[in-house]
């Protein structure tokens, strides 16, 4: 059966249709959730071991590789804990409990329980440590594109500082996201660039919309501008997705070939992103229909580092 | 270091076969967490479950692959974390839309008109608007629907993918993906005309 173009690349499409269906692009955790759902795992796991680790780094560290120590610990337990350990039911009970209150139910001793959203204060889960996650357990790049999502690199060093916040009181179901560690107030807490990301998404708007209504000169500069003015941007994998859609609309063959060196490129930077698989898809029907002179675009193997 | 967390029965008998399969599956484990947590925690958010409940969805998905870890089949790891996504964020919807009724979008379209009231700029105003209008574009998809138009139309899973997923014939795949298509076609409709007022505004 015929895959449908999809509607974000559909240019019969409305425009109204596509704009909505491409804001979902840039749907990512925060690190703060990464380092939550890890550290809540190893509590659910019972695993205090880890909890120490995680209690004091898991949310004001959210160093990769402590996450990737604790979901070790966990997997570790869980698994053996499958066969061998009935006593650390927490995980399954954890599992099937109605997963909207978001405390840990009885296990509330490393941390209470982060909770999701409301977390406006800036303290905890630096987001530049370490942009290559868990480097010794795996080093399979985690695509690129999710880093990116954090502001351009403040140079926050990864932890050093961490003077003793004032503890949060544990409340178990409430307690808004209280890192039980210390939340160093101001210096690893590089948040996100607001205003230098609007901008940034305000060019890639530009272009995208140039290039909705077949403007490839303009989308082209717009898209130099991005290159430009946001080398280090937190949408870089989306302002070459755009870059490598303007080449293939151009309809040339140079460009049909800049494309495609792009988009081989592109796969193998950001091999788990949402808009490399938008990519691929974009790519298959660009060279289907057209006689391309190169060579189909070989999807990358998703584990290369650039 | 794993080895220091190994399960004391196992790593008493030290049998060597035991301990390779854990130490595997921990790699496993920590490679899906790796890889696919992002994907989850986006997936789980565009089906809909609200921002409050996104975080715990997302870990639930993963307590769920780690218990059932030796039952996903090696290549299928990222079928299974979308199927059990799927389920999960099915689950939180129902949980969350006992607790506040969804709200109904504002029917003449003025969640596009601009605003100019937040301090923001007006691009990203708009991007936010624009995801806001999605949620509830989708939200308002049927049921079973709604995982299908999700899957196709923004993880850019294929439809054969989609079956394998979801554990569906192909074929209700593509009915479900066309009947959605025509709903949010629809409904985009609808409000075009306001967008349309905003794109020439935008120049």
């Amino acid at each position: 059966m015929a895959d449908p173009q999809r509607l974000v690349d559909d240019p019969d499409a409305s425009p109204l249709a596509r704009s909505l269906l491409a804001s979902a692009d840039t749907d990512a955790p925060t690190p703060r959730s990464r380092a939550a759902a890890a550290r809540r795992l190893g509590i659910a796991a019972g695993l205090l071991a880890a909890g120490g680790d995680v209690g004091a780094g898991g949310l004001a560290g959210a160093l990769w590789w402590k996450v990737g120590l604790i979901v070790v610990a966990l997997g570790g337990a869980i698994t053996g804990g499958a066969a061998l350990l009935s006593d650390s039911e927490p995980a399954p009970g954890r599992g099937s409990a109605p997963m909207v209150a978001p405390a840990a139910p009885a296990v509330t001793q490393a941390a209470p329980s982060a909770l999701p959203e409301p977390l406006p204060e800036p303290a905890p889960a630096p987001p530049t440590p370490a942009p290559a996650p868990a480097p010794a357990l795996r080093d399979a790049p985690v695509p690129a594109a999710r880093p990116a999502h954090r502001a351009p690199p403040p140079p926050a060093p990864p932890t050093p500082p961490a003077p003793p916040a004032p503890p949060t009181p544990p409340t178990p179901a409430a307690a808004p996201a209280a890192p039980a560690a210390p939340t160093p107030p101001a210096p690893p807490a590089p948040a996100i660039d607001a205003r230098r990301l609007a901008a940034e998404v305000a060019v890639l708007d530009r272009a995208r919309a140039a290039l909705g209504r077949g403007d490839p000169a303009a989308a082209t500069a717009a898209l130099d501008e991005h290159a430009r003015d946001f080398a280090d941007g937190a949408l870089l994998a989306e302002a070459e997705l755009v870059r490598i859609e303007t080449l293939i609309r151009a309809g040339d063959a140079e460009a049909a070939r800049a494309a495609q060196a792009r988009a081989r490129d592109f796969l193998v930077r950001f091999p788990q992103s949402p808009l490399a698989r938008r990519l691929r898809s974009l790519v298959d029907r660009a060279s289907a229909p057209a006689p391309a002179p190169a060579p189909a675009p070989a999807p990358a193997p998703p584990k290369e580092s650039p | 270091m794993t080895e220091a967390r190994l399960p004391l029965p196992l790593a008493m008998a030290g049998l060597p076969a035991a301990r390779e399969a854990i130490v595997t599956s921990t790699d496993r484990l920590t490679g899906l967490f790796h890889d696919y947590f992002d994907l989850v925690w986006r997936t789980v958010r565009r089906l809909g479950v609200p921002p409050e409940a996104l975080d715990d969805a997302a870990q639930e998905v993963f307590v769920i692959a780690a218990r059932r870890l030796a039952a996903i089949e090696i290549g299928k790891e990222r079928a299974f974390l979308y199927g059990t996504a799927v389920r999960v964020a099915s689950t939180a919807r129902r949980t969350s839309n006992r607790r506040r009724r969804v709200q109904p979008p504002p029917e003449d379209g003025s969640a596009l008109d601009p605003a100019d009231t937040a301090p923001a700029p007006d691009e990203l105003v708009e991007r936010k608007r624009a995801r806001e209008l999605l949620d509830e574009l989708v939200a308002r998809l049927p049921d079973d629907m709604r995982p299908v138009f999700v899957l196709y139309e923004l993880e850019g899973l294929t439809m054969d993918e989609i079956a394998t997923c979801l554990e569906v014939p192909p074929g209700t795949v593509a009915s479900r993906l066309r009947r959605a298509r025509e709903a949010f076609q629809a409904a985009v409709g609808k409000i075009d005309r306001s967008s349309a007022r905003k794109e020439a505004r935008r120049g």
